[in-house]
């Protein structure tokens, strides 16, 4: 028994010592970590936003379809201009779309960019390339709505829709518009 | 044995990889790139001084060493496995590419049994110097075999020499002169087994050829 506790007083030291280590080195490498994973996010959103080096970028975490919300601001006045939405929503087998969908401060679509869509050869992983409706460089958040699926491929842009979809029940939120 | 034979011993004479085949899955599975094992021995080059240090430091004493004893394998592994994990936060922070190239086999340090096997057949047995001596032999040891592995995987099989980063040194040139290509095989894992087997070939035929010096001159 006695050999028995002193045992488990020898992990429980050892494990609080090496939790207390473990804590102290996360503290000052956890920051460091985080800044690292923005930076390779904000280089991935450039392609739906080239000039986003010209922003500070806030990342904001949500739930329910948009991942995560990157508010573009201005650097000196600190307003919204832009914002990149990552979302999903469910395409072909129920598996994600996922897309990131850059909208600026007049609610116009200037950019998007599916990362996953899980389509079939063919017609489903050619809808990415699509053009659903861009009117001089930018896709009015109106005609976001306005098609209702790519013929071959419906589940998958069924998805695409669904994360348009979503963004445009979010964006007025960003910006200062809604609740 | 002395200062300079402990430390010695793990290039050759015991050499973790080639000798007393430890840590082979790591060493076959990130050698295709010289740079990576450049940093996994690094990072095995820290767990295990420190943890032959730790190890040692918490048997050298008699009394501690009693209470030790009985649950020294779990002892061990927490001790190793909380190093693995400092190295894996250090190194995601501030040698991220390195971080993602090495992937898992950064976390898989815990199980590396050379890590292990030097805690147990020599740390807990030995004082703090002579262990932190051992482990930094045996960890040098282990990074020359594997970069000696990935010399000539990398080399035969991409054609380059990845030093460090942008650091390369690009040999296509003078395969092209040769008129070959390189082989791609070397850079899959047919490729590590390969060059890890010659080597080993290679070392045995070394050994044996001594073994028979050695004997005809007791004959004589």
């Amino acid at each position: 028994m006695k050999k028995g506790l002193t045992s488990g007083l020898v992990l429980l030291v050892l494990g609080t010592v090496c939790g207390f280590l473990l804590a102290l080195v996360n503290s000052f490498t956890a920051p460091i970590i985080a800044e690292n994973e923005l930076k390779a996010k904000i280089e991935a959103l450039t392609v739906v936003f080239p000039n986003i080096d010209a922003y500070d970028v806030e990342e904001i975490a949500l739930e329910g379809g948009i991942d995560s919300v990157y508010l573009l601001k201005d650097k000196i006045s600190g307003t919204v201009e832009a914002a990149i939405y990552s979302v999903s929503a469910p395409g072909y087998k129920n598996i994600n779309v996922e897309m990131l969908i850059a909208v600026d401060k007049n609610l116009v679509v200037v950019g998007y960019r599916v990362l996953n869509n899980n389509g079939t050869e063919g017609l489903g992983l050619d809808l990415p390339t699509i053009n659903f409706g861009m009117k001089d460089g930018a896709l009015i958040n109106e005609t976001a709505t306005e098609f209702d699926s790519y013929a071959g491929a419906t589940r998958t842009s069924d998805g695409i829709k669904a994360c348009f979809e979503l963004v445009a029940t979010r964006v007025a939120t960003d910006f200062g518009g809604a609740e | 044995m002395t200062v300079k034979e402990n430390f010695f011993k793990g290039f050759i004479k015991e050499n973790p990889l080639f000798v007393t085949v430890l840590g082979t899955c790591p060493a076959l599975a990130i050698t295709t790139k010289f740079e990576n094992s450049i940093g996994m021995g690094i990072a095995v080059f820290f767990v295990l001084v420190l943890s032959n240090l730790l190890v040692s430091l918490v048997t050298v004493n008699p009394k501690i060493r009693a209470m030790v004893m009985p649950v020294r394998i779990p002892v061990y592994i927490v001790l190793i496995a909380t190093l693995v994990v400092i190295v894996e936060m250090v190194m995601e922070a501030f040698l991220q590419p390195l971080y993602v190239t090495l992937g898992v086999f950064i976390p898989l340090i815990v199980v590396n049994c050379i890590i292990f096997g030097r805690a147990e057949a020599y740390a807990g047995d030995h004082k703090p110097l002579e262990s932190v001596v051992d482990g930094a032999g045996m960890a040098l040891g282990y990074t020359l075999a594997i970069m000696i592995i990935s010399f000539f995987r990398e080399l035969l099989g991409s054609g380059t020499l990845t030093i460090w980063g942008d650091l390369q040194i690009n040999l296509r040139g003078v395969f092209t002169f040769i008129g070959i290509t390189p082989i791609n095989m070397f850079v899959q894992p047919v490729g590590g087994f390969f060059v890890f087997g010659f080597i080993m070939a290679v070392i045995a035929a070394i050994e044996n050829a001594k073994q028979n010096k050695k004997a005809t001159e007791v004959n004589k």
